[in-house]
């Protein structure tokens, strides 16, 4: 089963503490730069909670910029680390 | 098993150090600690002057450091009598605490035991989940969650090394 953005989204609005729904959230909304107002602990909850829902251990020496960029980028990579993993 | 064999690995020092005795154990898993709340600790004389409290932060650094022996393998210390390696500890410090309560006053002359339990441990991102409840006489004065983080593996700054604050 693929991971899906409505899934990824519902882990931002618990990791983040967001004042939205996931209608509220576009695919391409980008992790950084946009409206979410998110910190390097935000993200760490937020692979915690990947890790807990998905079991992807996120390495933070693999992460690239790349993947930050938008819902959809996030989901594409963590797509290919169930795979991988 | 006291505190005292301990404390020299520790980075807390003196009266900051909030642990008095190690009362259960299990590496990576849990630990309970005990605390007996001195009447002559200086923090009752200015927290408050008139109605000593022992202050809600405190109880989250007792957990926190606590928390930080889930890490040692202590069986093995207090077993082999054998000096900690430093590096064997790993130096974590607190990036968040969440869904604290303080359902009660803690004040001096109270025996306090911190049950902290390992949640969630992400080896790959550096960081650990913790829960913790400290207990009074078998009541709940306190609870909540702690995540911390940890320097990555062969990098330990000085930085890194101020540990759990």
């Amino acid at each position: 089963m693929e991971i899906t953005t409505d899934q990824i989204k519902n882990i931002m609005i618990e990791s983040f503490d967001l004042d939205l729904t996931t209608n509220e959230i576009s695919d391409d909304m980008p992790f950084f730069g946009g409206e979410l107002d998110i910190d390097s602990i935000d993200m760490l909850e937020f692979f915690m909670k990947i890790d807990q829902s998905f079991d992807i251990k996120i390495n933070k020496e693999e992460l690239k910029e790349e993947y930050f960029a938008s819902v959809q980028s996030m989901t594409d990579y963590l797509n290919t680390q169930k795979v991988t993993q | 098993m006291n505190i005292e064999a301990l404390a020299p690995y520790l980075p807390q020092k003196g009266p900051f150090l909030l642990l008095d005795e190690i009362i259960d154990h299990d590496f990576m898993k849990s630990v309970v600690i005990k605390k007996t709340l001195l009447k002559e600790d200086p923090i009752f004389k200015n927290h408050f002057p008139d109605n000593p409290i022992y202050p809600g932060s405190y109880l989250i650094e007792m957990s926190a450091q606590a928390a930080q022996l889930i890490f040692i393998a202590l069986e093995d210390f207090f077993k082999s009598n054998e000096s900690i390696n430093q590096k064997d500890i790993l130096r974590g410090r607190v990036l968040k605490v969440e869904n604290v309560k303080f359902i009660e006053e803690v004040k001096p002359g109270q025996t306090l035991e911190a049950h902290v339990v390992l949640t969630q441990f992400l080896d790959s991102a550096n960081c650990a989940k913790i829960s913790f409840k400290i207990t009074s006489e078998n009541r709940v004065v306190s609870k909540g969650r702690i995540m911390l983080g940890f320097a990555a593996s062969g990098e330990q700054t000085d930085e890194n090394k101020q540990t759990l604050q």
